[in-house]
């Protein structure tokens, strides 16, 4: 093992358990950088879901409430063939 | 004294002046839409920093940034306020651009020049108050309301409560000094926390104008192979929509039939050269026009436009899917599911991206995303689509093109 700091790894002579605990940390935090990362990521996309339902929400309230105006037969026939497909 | 060189009461000479006052008039009239509207809107960012150094705004530009504050308490609902807005704008037939969720550009076309405008919305989530597209005000800032007001050139302007601590956030402590007029970079956790609120349907458009406007002179490239490959597989005259068209070169060669080809292009500097292009050729029948990908308003309702069109129009798609986000490869594939359910065909061609000098931030993304034929495949089959033809890996094709498919979405 390389040598490193005072608060690296435990010296010649030192408690055993806090050279099992430094090891466990030295593997764990490449992991535990790769989760936080992915974690991150994820949290990102589900923050974009907010920009779908708005997407989303104003085409169906400029578009279609509006379509229902022109066209009543039409758009009930497709509103009652979607609602049958679901 | 000529008139150039005449000196207005605000020390800004002839043509200076006139165009000062042009951009002051477009920003009185944006103030007063929003108003209207019901939203308390505020100078910021460079407009602000210049009023409240020295009533100036700061040179060599007049593009301007108004904050409104945001009566929406959820992302979705600062983004539905954001949209209608932009459109409030739109129907003064004033150009916009849309940069986000929460922020649109104004393009007012004045006497001497044309005045950007930057409407950024100003909300509070999770707990803590932002400002687009990059600002998260510290803990304890006072709020933006009441406004208060201050001169710049010779008008009067809102600005927020306290203008001089957000300017200490957006250009540092030393803001009144003219050494401090670059923003000042958000901590990364406030940049992810806006990417993914307000954010991505136009990744890497910055890029893609760049790159397209150091080419604005370029004389018009060739037709790829991929053009004349669709033009095989295509009755002579069968119109078709090039998706992510570029300067237009496919576009304009597949047009030069008397087809109609619609180039899509979320680029406006791509749309510029593309239309530069079919002009110089005396193609009429190429048109073009905007359209993001990852903007789902937009590509629904253009499936919907499309999927009304008689005939129906096949659509292109070259260099184009690889370099998009998942959101926006599923909204290219949605478009095709609605365009073509009467008929057409899906032509894709899968390649480094389509330009081999692509910008770097594109070309990283492609890399990044590793798009296979065998994904795309899937992807299509997912969204109710049937491949027809699939061609794999020519090693002899001198674009090292990865592959090339058909796919078609009958009833």
């Amino acid at each position: 093992m390389a040598s490193l700091s005072a608060s690296g790894p435990p010296l010649d002579g030192e408690e055993p358990g806090r050279a099992r605990r430094w090891l466990y940390a030295a593997r764990m935090l490449p992991r535990m950088e790769r989760r936080i990362a992915e974690l991150e990521s994820a949290v990102v996309e589900l923050r974009r879901l907010d920009q779908r339902t708005a997407e989303l929400v104003d085409i169906v309230a400029e578009v279609l409430l509006p379509a229902e105006n022109r066209d009543e037969e039409e758009l009930r026939r497709r509103l009652d063939a979607y609602v049958k497909g679901l | 004294m000529s008139e150039s060189s005449a000196v207005d009461a605000a020390g800004n000479r002839g043509d200076d002046a006139t165009a000062t006052a042009a951009a002051l008039d477009h920003v009185e009239m944006a103030f007063g839409v929003l108003a209207r509207a019901g939203v308390p809107a505020f100078l910021t960012a460079g407009a602000l920093l210049g009023a409240m150094r020295d009533g100036r705004l700061i040179g060599p530009g007049r593009d301007v940034a108004l904050g409104y504050l945001s009566a929406a308490n959820t992302a979705a609902g600062i983004a539905l306020e954001s949209y209608r807005l932009e459109r409030l704008f739109r129907q003064r037939r004033i150009d916009t651009r849309r940069f986000s969720a929460g922020e649109f550009r104004l393009l007012l076309r004045g006497p001497i020049e044309t005045t950007a405008i930057d409407v950024c919305a100003a909300f509070r989530l999770a707990g803590e108050m932002y400002l687009a597209p990059n600002v998260e005000l510290p803990a304890g800032a006072r709020p933006l309301l009441p406004l208060g007001d201050v001169g710049l050139e010779d008008r009067r302007f809102p600005t927020p409560a306290a203008p001089a601590e957000l300017l200490a956030v957006m250009y540092g402590p030393t803001w009144q000094d003219p050494a401090s007029s670059t923003r000042r970079e958000p901590p990364a956790w406030v940049r992810r926390r806006l990417d993914g609120w307000l954010r991505g349907s136009v990744d890497d458009r910055f890029a893609w104008q760049r790159w397209h406007l150091e080419r604005m002179t370029d004389p018009p490239r060739s037709a790829s192979p991929f053009a004349r490959w669709v033009a095989s597989w295509e009755p002579a005259l069968a119109p078709g929509v090039d998706l992510g068209c570029g300067a237009g070169a496919d576009a304009v060669w597949l047009a030069g039939s008397g087809r109609y080809v619609l180039g899509l292009d979320y680029a406006p500097h791509a749309l510029a050269r593309a239309r530069a292009a079919a002009k110089e050729a005396g193609v009429s029948s190429a048109q073009f026009d905007e359209c993001a990908f990852g903007d789902t308003r937009a590509v629904l309702a253009r499936g919907a436009r499309l999927a009304r069109a008689r005939p129906t129009r096949s659509l292109y798609a070259r260099g184009l899917v690889e370099q998009l986000s998942p959101t926006a490869r599923n909204n290219v594939w949605r478009l095709a599911s609605m365009s073509l359910r009467r008929g057409g065909r899906l032509y894709v061609e899968l390649g480094a991206t389509a330009e081999p000098d692509a910008p770097v931030e594109v070309r990283r993304r492609a890399r990044e995303l590793a798009l296979t034929p065998e994904t795309v495949v899937a992807e299509i089959a997912a969204h109710g689509g049937r491949l027809e033809h699939q061609e794999p890996v020519d090693d002899a094709d001198p674009q090292k093109t990865r592959g090339r498919l058909v796919a078609t979405w009958h009833r």
